[in-house]
């Protein structure tokens, strides 16, 4: 699926620059990540973005105080440790854009999609007891198990996609043109990403050795972790879009 | 010149996307036929009460009586004997190397007899060490082929066991302590007297035998039967304690492995759970 949209996409685009006059390479930073993007003008009210985005491993929070895991994990009554719990963007994406400019000035809306890995966050907890690095969950026979202590557990929002591969529509507005009359052109644009519904992902281990990304259960989190119903009625079902505020310098090639 | 560019460009911002597939795993088993199957077979020693005193060093001992002796597919023996004054028979395994009708047990001796022929044969047991006696004996050659019918090593054991939490975890090899530790310190029952040593080697043979090889030299013996890729068995050993209600296991392979696979209720327990064994062939030529 991911690399038939990936082919379609591909012939489009390049059916698309043919006509173009100017195209312009950027660079960006905001809440989706650096990203990196060639623009080009389709006529005189509409800029092509074209580019890739990642935020792996960028912003993030760490909850020092930790959550508290039992220290066998199947003996949830028993005693306890805190793990400590970091919470950093993921994502990892194509976008294609166009820019909209209404008049002469640099306003525009912005509509298109963000699409690629439909990893949104990712979660670490260090410092687990050894029995997590032998033990973990069982999904569809793929064992999700801690290694050397940490557990790597991803956030999925794969908007209008496939569970493994996201089409986030985008919609915003900003100011600023990626090809101006100058050689230099800045943008600064506020919209949101539909990231659909949320759920959790991991990496697990075939009796082989195959890994591959599983989809943790929400009734398994929900025996796991005690807060995980709380969590998932408050912010994960409710919060579907992802608020985007970049800002972007062009240089026109040509 | 400007058109070729713009084609370049656009394609190398849209590369980084991710192509990533699940490759397909390989569920054909390929494995070279084992070295010993035209000499393999399983014996069961006649009125061995009675008639049969075996003088050896090792691994039975001067009083033993030979019940019975396993040759499998892959070049291991298994003798299994019945110490005077016990009622349970022991089962010590090794290699053997085999010529024509004789064959060399290393650690036990030598043992001769017609191999040509199925049912009752003149079995000539020589000792390291002992005398040689000849005693009669049955002889079951395998039924047929099959590519489980081999010596297994045991890589890795994948333990399941269902509860509040149902926990899964993958030990290197098996070892039955270490298993059992884990099932105590995750709340479930598991049998106090269980050994410190490992299932090394599973060997299942043409006459339906299945043996499980220790770290300590000892080793089991059950039997079992196969249909298409179940495996129903019986286990005749200590081992009751640590096995399923259920009798069978399923067997598969992929990526060169094969994985058995038991899953069902823990007998005597209110556990469920499951044991699947990842293997890889022993022995081979």
């Amino acid at each position: 699926m991911a690399n038939r949209l990936f082919l379609l996409i591909a012939v489009l685009l390049t059916m698309a620059p043919a006509r173009a006059q100017h195209m312009a390479l950027g660079v960006g930073a905001g809440t989706d990540g650096i990203s990196v993007e060639m623009a080009l003008p389709l006529g005189s009210h509409v800029q092509l973005r074209a580019g890739y985005g990642i935020a792996t491993g960028l912003l993030g929070y760490t909850y020092k105080k930790g959550i508290s895991v039992p220290v066998h994990p199947g003996d949830p009554s028993g005693q306890s440790v805190s793990a400590p719990l970091s919470v950093k963007l993921g994502m990892n994406e194509g976008r294609l854009l166009f820019n909209i400019h209404p008049g002469k000035s640099g306003f525009h809306f912005t509509a298109g999609a963000h699409f690629g890995s439909p990893r949104l966050l990712r979660g670490i907890l260090k410092g687990l007891p050894a029995d997590y690095n032998t033990a973990g969950i069982n999904v569809d026979g793929y064992l999700v198990k801690a290694t050397d202590g940490v557990l790597e557990a991803d956030i999925y929002a794969p908007g209008f996609g496939p569970k493994t591969f996201s089409i986030r529509p985008y919609a915003g507005m900003g100011y600023g043109r990626a090809i101006g009359d100058g050689r230099v052109g800045f943008s600064v644009d506020l919209g949101a990403q539909y990231i659909g519904k949320m759920s959790f992902w991991a990496r697990g281990e075939s009796l082989t050795g195959r890994t591959r990304q599983v989809e943790l259960p929400g009734e398994l989190l929900e025996n796991l972790v005690p807060a995980y119903s709380n969590i998932s009625e408050k912010y994960l079902r409710k919060f579907v879009v992802w608020p985007t505020l970049t800002a972007h310098i062009f240089v026109k090639l040509f | 010149m400007k058109k070729i560019l713009f084609h370049i460009l656009f394609l190398a911002a849209l590369l980084p996307l991710p192509f990533a597939c699940d490759p397909v795993p390989d569920t054909d088993p390929h494995f070279a036929e084992p070295a010993f199957v035209s000499y393999a077979g399983s014996l069961s020693v006649e009125n061995f009460k009675q008639s049969v005193s075996v003088q050896t060093k090792a691994p039975v001992s001067a009083s033993s009586s030979i019940v019975s002796i396993e040759l499998t597919e892959s070049g291991m023996y298994v003798i299994g004997w019945l110490a005077e004054g016990e009622s349970g028979v022991s089962y010590k395994t090794g290699t053997y190397t085999a010529s024509g009708n004789e064959y060399k047990l290393a650690g036990y001796g030598t043992v001769l007899f017609d191999n040509s022929k199925t049912g009752i044969v003149s079995l000539t047991l020589k000792p390291d060490g002992g005398t040689a006696q000849v005693v009669m004996a049955k002889f079951d050659k395998p039924s047929g082929s099959n590519t489980v019918y081999r010596t297994w090593n045991v890589e890795k054991t994948r333990v399941t066991a269902k509860g509040w939490v149902t926990v899964s975890a993958d030990f290197n090899g098996c070892n039955l302590k270490e298993i059992a530790d884990f099932l105590r310190a995750n709340s479930h029952k598991a049998p106090a007297d269980v050994q410190n040593r490992s299932v090394e080697t599973i060997t299942l043979t043409g006459t339906e035998r299945m043996i499980l090889g220790y770290s300590d030299g000892s080793a089991d013996l059950n039997e079992f039967s196969l249909n298409g890729n179940v495996l129903t068995y019986t286990f005749n050993d200590g081992l009751k304690s640590f096995t399923f209600e259920t009798d069978r296991a399923v067997i598969e392979y992929e990526n060169g492995k094969c994985l058995l696979s038991i899953e069902g209720r823990i007998r005597n327990s209110t556990t469920s759970g499951a044991v699947s064994f990842v293997l890889s062939p022993a022995m081979e030529k």
